[in-house]
């Protein structure tokens, strides 16, 4: 057997490293005229690239969508007074061509979501006027994350639905993009926006969301007593500006992606390659599961919403979701508001019973969850706690998991490539809450 | 910051390299530290901190070192740099999977207070490429102990050896040694870039092209419940192929930047899945971490001058901590036990070990077999997970038809041709370095389509994707 002593080591990697530098030589051999043609061959498409997306941008320099002139310098979730198309996440994280196909004999019809936003930057049908406070028009306001803010069409998000129901105005003030009560803190706390002086304020929040660190926002904004914290009403301006957003690396990367002049090119060329998985470096797991009593149902799941609902009360500090809270609904008093809590479910815990195979939560190997099983689920839980503080609220869960046995449903109630709700889903949710509000504050 | 994207290829990587080669060479170390720190500090600059305290750290130990008067201080001063280094690997790779470990133990005997956990388990975000740093950080100091390198000439030129963002977050493994000379003294000829751009084009290629597509076939295998037989082999073929393009392609993008810089970095990867043995396949497999291993562990701990039963335990023992350093969990130690045996076994039986006896074809079949079993539990995040994807491989019978699969014919029929490319197409490094019109043509055709493919991945259509 061959002995092996460290000093020999030196050598003999020198000899195992020594291809490339003998490769090089090779490669110089060609003499420097095919070894420029060489670079400014391979080159030569990424230099057209390069100098297009500069080029254009020069020419026409396509800044960030800006405030209309007259528009105060607050934040918004979205650019104002802008309509575009938005697709579901499957179709944005994946492109799979025959998904398409498939999608397309599905009579689950996902979507292009048709956005459009107001003067103030949220999903609503736009006034045509300069921006003035809301409540001005609106009696009841409704806020809360993406479930609130969206539907396939301005007529079927959950503020145009609840309108249809009650037969009053209500005006979708949710923030799609933030945490559980970023909406609802920018409501109390731009006097420009809301002067506080509705009859009932709806905030709405996701399962998956119910977590203490989600709420920390309304103890950074809102005293025990329920005042606002005096330092902490945002000042700065939002205008031609990305330091506004709280990640700009990843909203500068997003904003040269959505304005590169040549990537419409690339995206037509793009069906001609093969099929690809998104891939970031960041971990993006899926499930595709297939409902068992539904044909051509292929419905997408995430790992950790699934593994959320598994979350007990007290492990997700269920108490401080409900001191938070309490403040929120402290704040509303002061105002003289109503305010009444939505909890809607998640997409797994509705469907769960109908997938085939059984999907069961996985520990997230990155935060060590460790999925317990809750006697009772942690929003109602929640719900029963909000109530014994008497503040008004109602989880969706009973509704939306009876609904799908409704001999006359026949559409899914959330979306098969996305884990948003859908426009039935939205349109049950609505009138359950439509009821409840009828009974609670209009009789 | 990750190379397949628009920012690395439209704004970070032309001013990265225009700046460079508008600069005198001595301040080049310098503008390459700079930007590795912006690369690797893009998405969570905090983690930049431990790039430099790994620098820091090594940096004065091995001048602390190489001054020392007696052989004590010469390895108290190597402890500290090694246990250092260690110290924070161990700290941000491991700290959260052994306060989980020592939690659910402890959960045996006590019940917990507040109904989670009995000690609480420290959720550390992984800071991305720590691995890799920090084992090129470590060579440094046993290179100089050894006697193998010079000390670094100046901090700067050293942080860029420890953060030069071409191999910073995934290899190739660059031990100090090997760039000593370079770090003082480069060419930049326009051959190595013209070879450095043929690399980058087929690594690129490699990871969006290809990896990315194998990729759809993984979620198949190890997302769903009980896989069938063909679902479970559609995807673990699937990952087979995308874990190889997508690091042998990440290698060779490293490989390409590091010669537009004039470095010449090691090969990492000899198509691995032509071996015909295991010991064949980890010497073709990440050369570059298989050699570290050797060196600055295998050989440390005795290697083979300890006798037949030393070796084996050795072997073991090196392959289980690298299973390890891949990743904090059971199923990555289990791994790292399996190739571990496997290259025990060999050495162990020698010509008589049955892979040694068979036809190579058949050896290579068998060997590749055995890898992809042990992808299985690299995949897989549990054992529960990985013991129903064994059963859709050998328990269960063929039904000849993929049900309800979402699986295109495309991606079905790319497998086999993927794994004929692994099998018989010369790699990135065979590939003669000649230079004629053609070639040049071909590899801006490869260019281009990759990225293309990068431009036409979904992102979002508008500043908002954080729903």
């Amino acid at each position: 057997m061959k002995k092996e002593t460290p000093r020999s080591i030196p050598e003999r990697l020198h000899k195992e490293r020594i291809r490339l530098p003998h490769f090089v030589e090779e490669a110089e051999s060609a003499g420097p005229a095919m070894v420029w043609l060489t670079i400014i061959v391979i080159l030569l498409p990424y230099i057209v690239f390069l100098t297009m997306e500069i080029g254009a941008r020069i020419i026409d320099p396509p800044i960030l969508p800006l405030r209309p002139p007259w528009a105060p310098e607050l934040r918004s979730p979205y650019p104002p007074l802008t309509r575009y198309a938005w697709t579901g996440d499957l179709k944005r994280i994946a492109r799979l061509p025959y998904y398409d196909k498939l999608i397309e004999q599905s009579p689950f019809l996902p979507r292009y979501t048709l956005r459009i936003t107001d003067e103030w930057g949220f999903v609503n049908k736009p006034t045509g006027q300069p921006p003035r406070p809301i409540d001005e028009q609106h009696d009841i306001i409704l806020t809360g994350a993406s479930y609130m803010a969206e539907g396939s069409t301005i007529e079927h998000t959950f503020a145009s639905q609840l309108t249809k129901e009650l037969g009053k105005s209500v005006y979708n003030a949710s923030w799609p993009s933030g945490g559980p009560v970023t909406g609802m803190i920018h409501l109390l706390t731009n006097p420009q926006f809301f002067t506080g002086k509705a009859d009932l304020i709806i905030l709405g929040i996701i399962q998956r969301y119910l977590y203490g660190y989600n709420f920390n926002e309304a103890f950074e904004h809102i005293a025990e007593d329920g005042s606002i914290l005096p330092s902490t009403i945002p000042q700065h301006p939002n205008r031609q500006s990305l330091r506004d957003y709280p990640d700009w690396r990843n909203t500068l990367e997003t904003y040269l992606e959505s304005t590169s002049s040549i990537r419409a090119w690339a995206l037509k060329a793009g069906q001609f390659l093969p099929p690809m998985a998104f891939d970031r470096g960041i971990n993006t797991d899926i499930r595709i599961s297939w409902l068992k009593d539904i044909p051509h149902a292929p419905i997408l799941f995430y790992p950790a919403d699934i593994a959320s609902t598994f979350h007990s009360y007290e492990s997700r500090e269920g108490d401080k979701i409900l001191e938070a809270l309490i403040r929120i609904h402290q704040r509303c008093q002061t105002l003289g508001t109503k305010l009444l809590i939505v909890i809607v479910p998640d997409k797994y815990e509705v469907y769960r019973d109908h997938l085939n195979p059984p999907l069961l939560p996985q520990r997230n190997p990155l935060l060590h969850e460790r999925p317990t099983h809750p006697r009772r689920r942690a929003p109602q839980v929640l719900v029963e706690r909000l109530q014994e503080q008497g503040i008004d609220a109602i989880d969706l869960f009973p509704t939306l998991y009876d609904a799908q046995f409704h001999p006359g449903e026949t559409k899914l109630l959330y979306w098969v490539d996305d884990t948003h709700w859908s426009d039935a889903g939205i349109a049950v949710a609505a009138k359950t809450v439509g009821n409840q509000i009828q009974t609670l504050y209009l009789q | 910051m990750v190379f397949s994207t628009y920012i690395f290829l439209f704004v970070y990587l032309p001013l990265t390299l225009g700046v460079y080669y508008l600069l005198p060479f001595r301040m080049r170390a310098f503008w390459l530290t700079l930007t590795s720190y912006v690369f690797y500090g893009w998405m969570r600059p905090e983690y930049c901190t431990l790039l430099a305290a790994a620098t820091l750290l090594n940096y004065y130990c091995g001048k602390r070192m190489v001054r020392a008067q007696t052989e004590t201080s010469r390895k108290v001063w190597l402890t500290v740099a090694v246990a250092g280094s260690l110290g924070l690997l161990g700290f941000y790779k491991y700290a959260g999977m052994f306060t989980h470990w020592a939690d659910t133990v402890a959960q045996l005997f006590v019940t917990p207070a507040n109904g989670v956990n009995v000690i609480p388990i420290l959720d550390i975000i992984l800071p991305i490429g720590i691995s890799f740093f920090t084992f090129q950080a470590i060579s440094y100091p046993i290179d100089l102990y050894r006697g193998d390198a010079e000390e670094a000439p100046d901090l700067i030129s050293f942080a860029s050896y420890i953060s030069m963002f071409p191999q910073l977050i995934a290899g190739p493994i660059v031990r100090y040694q090997w760039i000593a000379e370079e770090l003082k003294f480069r060419t930049h000829t326009p051959a190595k870039f013209a070879l450095g751009l043929r690399f980058f084009a087929h690594g690129l290629a490699k990871k969006v092209l290809l990896a990315d597509m194998f990729a759809l076939a993984v979620p198949l295998a190890f997302c769903e419940g009980q896989p069938t037989f063909e679902l479970a082999w559609i995807g673990i073929l699937g990952y087979t192929l995308q874990i190889y393009f997508d690091f042998a392609g990440y290698s060779d993008m490293a490989v390409g930047l590091g010669l537009m810089m004039g470095f010449t970095y090691p090969q990492n990867f000899n198509s691995p899945y032509k071996s015909a043995s295991i010991t064949e396949f980890w010497r073709r497999w990440h050369i570059t971490l298989s050699t570290w291993l050797r060196d600055y562990l295998y050989i440390p701990l005795g290697g083979n001058r300890k006798g037949a039963a030393r070796t084996y335990i050795n072997l073991t023992i090196v392959m289980l901590l690298g299973g390890l350093w891949h990743g904090a969990s059971i199923v990555f130690m289990l791994w790292g036990l399996w190739h571990g045996l496997l290259l025990a076994s060999e050495r162990w039986l020698e010509d008589k070990h049955p892979l040694k006896r068979m036809p190579r074809p058949l050896a290579v079949a068998c060997t590749n077999l055995l890898v992809i079993l042990s992808w299985v539990l690299f995949r897989a995040e549990n054992f529960r997970m990985a013991g129903r994807i064994l059963k859709g491989m050998f328990l269960s019978f063929p039904t000849f038809a993929l049900g309800d699969a979402l699986i295109s014919p495309g991606l079905l029929l790319a497998i086999p041709i993927g794994m004929a490319i692994c099998l018989f197409a010369p790699n990135s490094w065979e590939i003669s370095p000649k230079q004629t019109p053609v070639l040049a043509m071909r590899d801006a055709a490869i260019l281009l389509a990759a990225v293309t493919a990068v431009l036409a991945t979904a992102s979002t259509p508008f500043l908002y994707f954080q729903f």
